[in-house]
């Protein structure tokens, strides 16, 4: 009965990848697949764009809120933390001032600490 | 004539590795069986999508701390894969305090966040909070891929730039022009981002452009699974292999803002190598780097070429010799995770980040 060896699926198995990859690696490299490759999905993701708009417009007729409102929505979301985030800061570095600022009066007249090497504290 | 040797049954563990990594089924289980993330984190501040956090437990340390801004498109744990294939853990065996951005899920409302956003708000914010946690007035600040890209963006603002003492860079692509198969498609004729992504809004999908990943190296795919039949038996091999696999296969969504930038504006019109790029207002150049750089670039990384890289000679560091620039003979990410050449990796962060 015959038997495939080992060595003989290896050497198919090399054989086949050697094969298939010298034949994809010329496909993504050739520029016209490329091109033609980019404009279809430009052409697809365009009709689908087209039908998102279609779809808000529609939910915009029932008074319903479409995708396109929640992003809004979330986009002022992530605005109003942003401001939140930057008050906080701004409050943190006000405490800072005043907390070392009695430091800041008494260490007045003493010497500058020497500099430290550039990565060291 | 040699007998040819009988074919082998394949391991019935084999065959569930390969089902799992087929149909992508992985579960949490299965990042705990493997130990994956073995170093502890502690969240110290979270914002929108995206966490700080402190490793490890022990944060003395005679140096500046180091900040780890990960990548965009993957996720940060690629840098504390598994124990021995961990930066973090040889940083923080290093005597370093660690903290590492972790950039999460963004949501929709994020999708007018590009990088300057990313880079002039989020990291600034990030090692702000460092600079309070720990006390130092400055960090080393460390990137990796295109995280590597806005670490170098910060270092070249001339009011972020204040805030680091020294910048390490982990295959950052700076010149993105013949930067190789990435840099080819996108400067093909026909290749409209804006187009590509106008049905998306807020976030571009990660199945979306990840779809187009492992065309980059099609040899590689198409022996992925003998690659691992044939190292079955090799210790420890079958582990490392799924921890990448699970970490390649677990990609994050783009904001919409962030993924035309990096098309058009980096791939396309190379406006960060050219200096025409702008964080806060004001366009950063990468050559008036002035603090010690360490780069380490990888030889036969698939993403991106050494050229992309190299760029950072032109940094004055560099004229003044403080660039330590080395190619590393590994993959894009096998540098610091897989690949045997990870110790000396290791130890040449570990000579820069303690000097």
């Amino acid at each position: 009965m015959f038997n495939m060896g080992e060595d003989m699926m290896k050497q198919w198995a090399e054989n086949w990848e050697k094969l298939m990859g010298d034949q994809l690696e010329k496909l993504v490299t050739n520029e016209k697949f490329i091109s033609e490759m980019s404009k279809s999905i430009a052409a697809t993701m365009t009709g689908k764009a087209v039908y998102s708009k279609m779809l808000d417009e529609q939910m915009a007729a029932m008074n319903l809120p479409s995708r396109t409102d929640i992003v809004k929505i979330m986009q002022k979301l992530t605005d109003i933390e942003e401001r939140l985030v930057d008050l906080t800061e701004k409050f943190e570095d006000y405490v800072d001032a005043n907390e070392n600022r009695p430091a800041a009066a008494a260490a007045a007249g003493a010497a500058p600490e020497a500099k430290g090497k550039k990565h060291k504290k | 004539m040699a007998k040819a040797k009988e074919l082998k049954e394949m391991p019935e563990e084999y065959r569930e590795i390969v089902s799992r990594s087929v149909l992508k089924s992985y579960t949490e289980a299965d990042r705990r069986r493997l130990g994956m993330e073995p170093t502890r984190k502690t969240p110290v501040f979270r914002q929108a999508s995206w966490t700080l956090y402190r490793c490890g437990d022990d944060f003395k340390s005679d140096y500046n701390p180091v900040v780890v801004v990960p990548s965009l498109i993957n996720r940060n744990y690629i840098m504390d894969l598994l124990p021995t294939h961990s930066l973090i853990e040889q940083l923080k065996a290093s005597g370093l305090d660690v903290f590492l951005i972790d950039w999460g899920d963004p949501d929709a409302g994020m999708g007018q966040c590009g990088f300057d956003h990313y880079v002039s708000v989020w990291v600034r914010r990030a090692i702000r909070q460092v600079k309070r946690l720990t006390g130092c007035k400055k960090v080393q600040l460390a990137g990796q891929c295109i995280g590597g890209m806005m670490a170098t963006m910060y270092a070249a603002h001339p009011e972020l730039r204040k805030d680091l003492s020294s910048l390490f860079l982990l295959t950052a692509p700076i010149d993105l022009a013949d930067s190789g198969l990435l840099a080819t498609w996108t400067g093909t004729e026909g290749f409209d981002v804006e187009k590509m992504t106008a049905a998306y809004q807020g976030l571009v999908p990660a199945k979306f452009f990840h779809a187009s990943f492992p065309l980059l190296d099609p040899k590689k795919q198409l022996s992925k699974y003998r690659g691992l039949l044939e190292n079955f038996e090799m210790p420890g091999f079958k582990q490392i292999w799924e921890a990448l696999d699970i970490w390649g296969s677990d990609n994050v969504d783009f904001t919409r803002q962030a993924f035309i930038e990096l098309i058009s504006t980096f791939y396309q019109e190379n406006a960060f190598y050219k200096a025409e790029y702008t964080i806060m207002g004001q366009p950063v150049d990468f050559r008036d780097i002035d603090i010690p750089v360490l780069s380490l670039v990888a030889r036969d990384d698939h993403v991106f070429n050494e050229k992309a890289a190299k760029a950072i000679h032109e940094c004055k560091s560099a004229k003044k010799g403080k660039l330590d620039y080395h190619v590393i003979p590994a993959g894009h990410v096998s540098l610091i995770a897989a690949h045997p050449i990870r110790i000396t990796t290791y130890a040449l962060i570990k000579e820069f980040l303690t000097r």
